[in-house]
This record gives C-alpha cells, sequence and structure tokens, in this order.
C-alpha cells in the first residue's frame, strides 16, 4: 500500500533529502545585494541623526528615510522574486531583535544628546546605527542563510 | 521546529512537497522564480499549484509586472495558513520517522 510505502524511514529520509538542494538555492536567491545592507545602514543612521535637524525637518527626514526603506525592500524583492518577510530560525529572529533594540536604543540616545545640545553623542549614537546595520546586517543574513539551507 | 507531526498524503508527492517546502520559508514567491528554483516546467509547476490551492493549501495573487512592458501580469504564489500548518506538520513527521531505528513500514491502518 503507498502510505505504508512512504511511512518508512528510508521513504522519509529520502523526501527530507530531496528538499535539500531547493533550499540552498533559495539561500543562494535571497542573498542580499552588496548595495543592500549598506544604503540600509545610511538611512537607519539618517533616522537616528534627525533629530539634530530641529524643527519640521526632523520629520521630513525620517519620513524621506521610511520612504527610501520601502523602497530598497520593493526593489529587492523585485530583483529576487521573493518576498521573505519572515526569519527561518531563532538564530537569526535573535540578530533581528537585537539590532532593533539597538537601533531605537540609539534613536532614543540621539533625542536625549540633542535635548541636552550634545551634538557629538548624537552623532556617535548615528554612528552605532549605522555600524548595527552594516556590517550588523551581514551577521543577520549569515544566519539566515544558514537557518534556511538547514530548514529549520 | 515546534509543530504537531501530522502526515500528510495530500502534500507527500515529490513536487507538491518541493513546493510547499520552498514557500514555508518566505512570504510569497513569483511563479517564475518556483520553477526555476525547483527546475520544474511551468506547466507541471502550474498543475501542482492549481492541486495546491484546490486543496486550500496556496494561494496565488497577479500583480503587474515592473520588469515586463506588455500588459501581462507575474504571478505571485503563497503558502496559506492552513497550507502553512500542513508541511510544518507533515516535515515534523518525516524528521520523526527518518529519526526512528530500522526501515520497516510502520503500523498504519489497514
Amino acid at each position: 500500500m503507498e502510505s505504508n510505502d512512504a511511512q518508512t524511514p528510508a521513504a522519509a529520509h529520502d523526501a527530507l533529502r530531496g528538499l535539500e538542494g531547493d533550499r540552498v538555492q533559495l539561500a543562494l536567491r535571497t542573498r542580499s545585494p552588496r548595495w543592500y545592507y549598506p544604503v540600509l545602514a545610511l538611512v537607519t543612521a539618517a533616522i537616528t541623526l534627525a533629530p539634530l535637524a530641529g524643527g519640521v525637518w526632523v520629520f521630513v527626514l525620517i519620513a524621506v528615510a521610511c520612504f527610501v526603506i520601502v523602497a530598497i525592500e520593493r526593489a529587492f524583492v523585485v530583483a529576487t522574486g521573493i518576498s521573505t518577510n519572515r526569519v527561518p530560525g531563532p538564530r537569526s529572529l535573535m540578530v533581528l531583535v537585537v539590532m532593533g533594540v539597538v537601533v531605537l536604543a540609539m534613536l532614543l540616545a540621539a533625542v536625549i544628546a540633542t535635548n541636552l545640545d550634545q551634538a557629538v553623542w548624537a552623532v556617535a549614537a548615528g554612528a552605532v546605527s549605522f555600524l548595527t546595520m552594516f556590517p550588523g546586517g551581514l551577521v543577520y543574513d549569515h544566519f539566515y542563510g544558514q537557518e534556511l539551507r538547514r530548514g529549520l | 521546529m515546534a509543530s504537531r507531526a501530522r502526515f500528510d498524503e495530500s502534500i507527500h508527492a515529490p513536487t507538491r512537497l518541493r513546493l510547499c517546502a520552498l514557500l514555508r520559508p518566505v512570504d510569497h514567491i513569483d511563479f517564475s522564480v518556483a520553477a526555476t528554483t525547483l527546475g520544474l516546467s511551468d506547466a507541471n509547476l502550474s498543475k501542482t499549484v492549481r492541486a495546491l490551492v484546490e486543496l486550500g493549501y496556496i494561494s496565488t495573487t497577479k500583480e503587474a509586472s515592473t520588469t515586463r512592458r506588455d500588459a501581462r501580469r507575474t504571478t505571485q504564489i503563497a503558502l496559506t495558513p492552513t497550507g502553512r500548518a500542513a508541511i510544518d506538520g507533515h516535515l515534523a513527521a518525516l524528521q520523526d520517522l527518518a529519526s526512528m531505528k530500522g526501515s520497516g513500514p510502520t503500523p498504519t491502518d489497514d
């Protein structure tokens, strides 16, 4: 009977092995282009430094930066034909959460530094934001590809 | 993978399983990219997609292509929540089976 044949350890092993090549192909296709994280890092730094602009320019800068983020995400989907707004495993999720927390903390630090007239510290927060996204984003990509290939 | 293991005959056929497993870690994928990645003809993939849509496991959406000059639209394929639960459970069942000692058939209902 077919269900018996399919439900053996050997058949299950073969079925799982048959998926490995596809996962490797998918990991290759979803690899970020070289420009992706540097551009994302610049935009993230711009958002972090926005409080320094003062007045209405803070909101203009943040709005433009958000528009650019959406545009580069869209460019990635168009270029690859794949939308990957989903983390494949716990390590990539952890890296993503840490990156998000650091960027938010740096944004808060930049706001506080700007209010205290400590522009140097605001710029330092912007620099940390930049480094979090690049090369930090490459760390996320590394774990993302690894977990995608392992099929977690 | 913390899903409940459930062997699903309807997605165990190799092409169906490969397509569902390909869609599992992504939100959606272009039809042409799925065909290329799986090494399937458009006709073969189309047949598999239709069958899985009928089962309620995947959904398709059409979108104007940003890379084509003509009026044709690209088709995007995604797992539905039902399909995602099915492939998670099926992969868990396969992993459970594969990790069992020996290679004899497991007890079934016949």
